[in-house]
């Protein structure tokens, strides 16, 4: 199983994704010793749902690699529609959970049939769509996705309920947009090469994020040119899904004091990614951000640059080995293609630049 | 039974032809569809057209060599036997009829015979299979955990020093990485702190008093995890050595394969051939060289007494019958000792000591009705042109053919099929349905576990396997045993191959409260549903997606010319 090299000139052949990190050999070199080697390692790290692949899918795309294919993106077909049974399924299962009933007696059926029996070959057809939809639109359902902070649900939900229509058909082809959206736990590690010019490679490497993902992370831990940490601003309100009981702004802030301390990254430098800006900003105009966090100044809540701002101290304040001049911060919309092309971009300069300074 | 003196021979009457037809007909019918219905499944179980987890009554449980021979072998006996009243004892070649009363006996018990020695086998091997599995789980634990320590005392040059020891026992007992890199953070804290003050001062108490909590979490998980360990390695030295354990299986292996069943027929075939022709050829000498008197004495003059050379067909001898009653005598004391052993083999998945019992039965019923009046040869000889007294025994052999073939063929095959239409309905080309597919295969399931080792993420394989194998359990202790190992390798929090599933659902809590309520007493009495795993297992192949895609695109040609893997076209 060779690495295959995708370069952005790359466009027909060979837009494998290559499947092993090429890190299994142990003599890989550490951190301290590969400052000029023409390779750049940069981990994705982060807490589960952070948005660490989503990050890495637009990277993808934008060097021409797999998502950009039709033929590859047929094969992601049963992803979307396990996206969409999952939400109705989390959805229904959430009614019954926090005792809101579902109005319409049709809509009672669907529900039904979504927890017993369906399948994702079922959603072929077409009629699929309206009855899916009708479901989505049921007060209670929406009531439910109204509370959706007491339950595990995916980002995507509303997205993939508004273009049923199109997931909904013998002829669906998923689009970029739709393939970015979609959840995929990634499990273990996968990654990506491509060119930077000055006959560099960028190795992008991309992880699960779940606690029993991270101890997978430490294999790569001393290949590591540059770290990019990604934390997820709307998860103020949300529990883990390993453990549904924990808050994931703790969990965060606990993984990243345990990254950024880590002396291994002493030297290395370092990007934390306030993702999910787009959600965030919405959630904040409806929740409450300052019933989270008791140290924030409640009249300003509903000012998204004094909450990132407050979240920023937060996470820095973590930092007690690391030198904050080789950190550098940033918000991000990872489903966004162009913020993401730009905010990657500037990640980018940052890492090379830092390299060129040591 | 008939006359030997083919000067006394006489037509059948025509109900006997009539019967000896009828019989004929039906058995040849039966033969045919039997055959073909189990070409039929088998290629359908080969390209993988019933459902995947269809248990297979027909090539794993069932030596197709052997049905197939077992079958023939019968039909062989009953088309000589009977075609001979329908052509007419005078005109069939009387050496093929002659033949099968040396011949019948040894190759119907040689079938038996086989499915004896099969059942046997077959039980004690997956018996066998049962221990190495487990064994394999709990040391592919072991081994992995074992590299992930290796890997961080190389990397980590410079901590190794300060704590090799506690990584080396933190990740040998399963305790998260990320514990364990906080409880190195800690340490460096600690080594550091005189050097360099904290960047931020007025979190360095704060600091403090989590460092502390971990340690005090890292000791106490050392002390629960050595714990375990101990238990773990117990359970290994328990289970025996597995070099022996490895040639005991390949033996069963060999008891189980149509090698095995091409051996003992060529085995039985050549012996009684041999006997058969030395007999023969020192007949022939003797009626060369005897005189008149003695081709008149039907004991000694098997060439022509018996019409081996005979023109005008021939009844059944004394001297055959005589021979094959004591082989019949010979192969029922043999087969009783084996039948006695393989009735007594406990489990009975795929029905084959049903099978067994009620072919014995059938052919104990047959053999006693066409011996018992054969006593009497008044009887037998004034009734056998009427009936054909031999069809007794052709209906031990289209009772076995029915019971050994066409039931499990039609009958045990396709009522599975029925009772989960939701599986053969699922041909749709979707990458569930791929993963299946490629689980099923015993070498692309390792060629795609090797594959997720490598991407650091076999659990869910390793996971998918030994639930696949914990439903094959029957003995209830076994699958009691083989549950906790599952619980405390996959599931619980920091297990040594801990999934990635969430905790709240997929029945994640009772089978948690159901392992915690296990203990030393009541390891027997407790029962565990076999499908207690399924919607785990089901996870399991949702977490696979991302990584099979990969996989897929890796070996897209292999997968689609071998499993009929493919994604839809656009």
């Amino acid at each position: 199983m060779g690495n295959i090299v995708v370069s952005p000139h790359d466009k027909e052949g060979q837009h494998h994704m290559m499947a092993t990190p090429t890190s299994n050999n142990p003599n890989g070199g550490s951190a301290a010793t590969a400052k000029n080697k023409s390779e750049i390692t940069v981990l994705l790290l982060g807490a589960g749902e952070s948005g660490k692949s989503t990050l890495f899918k637009q990277v993808q795309f934008f060097h021409g690699v797999g998502i950009t294919h039709d033929q590859e993106r047929i094969e992601l077909i049963e992803i979307v529609r396990l996206n969409v049974l999952e939400n109705a399924k989390n959805l229904v299962a959430a009614t019954q959970h926090l005792n809101i009933p579902i109005e319409q007696p049709e809509n009672r059926e669907t529900a039904k049939l979504i927890i017993n029996s369906l399948n994702t070959n079922d959603l072929e057809d077409p009629s699929w769509s309206k009855r899916l939809y009708s479901l989505w639109k049921d007060a209670g359902i929406q009531k439910a996705y109204e509370n959706r902070e007491k339950f595990q649900l995916y980002d995507s939900t509303e997205y993939l309920f508004e273009n049923l229509d199109r997931i909904c058909s013998d002829k669906y082809v998923p689009t970029v947009v739709d393939v970015i959206r979609t959840r995929t736990k990634t499990i273990g590690i996968t990654d990506m090469k491509f060119d930077v010019g000055d006959g560099k490679q960028l190795r992008l490497v991309d992880v699960g994020g779940q606690r029993n993902e991270r101890r997978k992370w430490i294999h790569f831990f001393n290949t590591v040119d540059a770290v990019v940490f990604l934390t997820s601003l709307s998860e103020f309100d949300l529990n883990l899904y390993e453990d549904n009981g924990y808050w994931r702004v703790k969990e965060s802030l606990r993984v990243f004091n345990e990254v950024v301390n880590n002396a291994l990254f002493y030297k290395v430098p370092f990007v934390l990614l306030f993702n999910k800006r787009d959600l965030f900003e919405k959630k904040i105009a409806t929740k409450s951000f300052s019933k989270y966090f008791s140290g924030f100044n409640e009249a300003e809540e509903k000012n998204p640059v004094a909450c990132i701002e407050y979240m920023t101290k937060l996470f820095l304040n973590e930092i007690t080995e690391h030198p904050l001049d080789t950190v550098s911060v940033k918000t991000l919309s990872a489903i966004d293609h162009d913020n993401s092309k730009q905010v990657f971009e500037e990640v980018k300069q940052f890492i090379m630049t830092q390299q060129h300074r040591e | 039974m008939g006359y030997t003196n083919y000067r006394g021979l006489c037509d059948d009457y025509p109900t006997s032809r009539v019967l000896a037809a009828l019989t004929l007909g039906l058995y040849t019918a039966l033969v045919i569809a039997s055959l073909i219905g189990q070409f039929y499944k088998q290629w359908k179980l080969k390209t993988n057209r019933i459902g995947h987890r269809e248990v297979n009554y027909i090539s794993i449980a069932r030596n197709p060599t052997l049905m197939v021979l077992g079958t023939i072998t019968s039909y062989i006996f009953t088309l000589v036997q009977l075609l001979r009243v329908v052509i007419s004892r005078k005109l069939f070649p009387c050496f093929m009829f002659s033949f099968t009363y040396w011949m019948g006996v040894p190759g119907l018990a040689a079938i038996i015979l086989g499915r004896c020695v099969r059942l046997v086998a077959l039980t004690w091997m997956n018996q066998l299979k049962v221990k190495i599995g487990k064994r394999k789980l709990l040391s592919q634990s072991f081994m992995l955990e074992n590299t992930e320590s290796r890997s961080l005392l190389m990397d980590e040059n410079r901590v190794e020093l300060m704590s090799a020891s506690n990584v080396e026992l933190q990740s040998l007992s399963g305790v998260s990485i990320s514990q364990s890199f906080s409880s190195i953070g800690a340490l460096m804290n600690e080594d550091q702190q005189d050097l360099g003050p904290a960047t931020n001062v007025e979190s360095s108490s704060e600091q403090k008093e989590k460092k502390d909590e971990s340690i005090v979490t890292r000791s106490n998980n050392e002390t629960a995890n050595n714990k375990r360990n101990s238990e773990n390695s117990e359970e290994i030295i328990r289970l025996g050595s597995s070099r022996f354990d490895k040639q005991k299986l390949r033996m069963y292996r060999f008891f189980t394969s149509s090698k095995f069943i091409a051996i003992l027929f060529a085995l039985i075939y050549g012996t009684h051939l041999i006997i058969y022709f030395s007999v023969g050829v020192a007949d022939y000498f003797n009626v060369q060289s005897g005189s008149l008197e003695k081709l008149q004495n039907k004991k000694l003059s098997f060439v022509v007494g018996t019409h081996l050379l005979s023109e005008q067909g021939c009844g059944n001898g004394t001297y055959n019958l005589v021979v094959m009653a004591t082989y019949f005598g010979a192969y029922l004391i043999l087969l009783l000792g084996f039948v006695i052993v393989a009735l007594f083999m406990k489990n009975d998945v795929w029905k084959i000591k049903w099978e067994l019992s009620l072919i014995c039965v059938g052919w104990l019923l047959s053999t006693i009705t066409y011996a018992v009046p054969s006593f009497f040869s008044d009887i037998t000889t004034l009734v056998d042109y009427f009936f054909p007294w031999q069809l007794f025994l052709i209906f031990g052999c289209i009772w076995d053919t029915f019971v050994a073939h066409f039931l499990p063929v039609f009958v045990y095959q396709r009522n599975r099929n029925s009772s989960k239409p939701r599986d053969s309905q699922s041909s749709g080309g979707n990458s569930s349905n791929h993963i299946k597919k490629c689980l099923t295969s015993k070498k692309w399931n390792s060629k795609f576990l090797l594959f997720n080792e490598k991407s650091y993420c076999p659990e869910d394989v390793m996971m998918w396997n030994a639930i696949e194998q914990f439903k094959m359990i029957k003995s209830n202790k076994k699958r009691v045993e083989l549950f906790r190992t599952i619980v405390r390798t996959y599931i619980l929090i920091g297990a040594p191959l801990e999934l990635n599933i969430a905790r709240s659902t997929n029945g994640i809590p009772e089978i948690i409260e159901l392992c915690n309520s296990i203990n030393e007493t009541n390891l027997e009495s407790i029962s565990i549903s076999i499908s207690i795993f399924n919607e785990i297992q089901q996870v399991c192949e949702h977490n696979m997606v991302d990584s099979f895609l990969r996989f897929h695109s890796e070996f897209r040609k292999e997968l689609e010319q071998e499993l009929g893997i493919k994604f839809e076209d656009i």
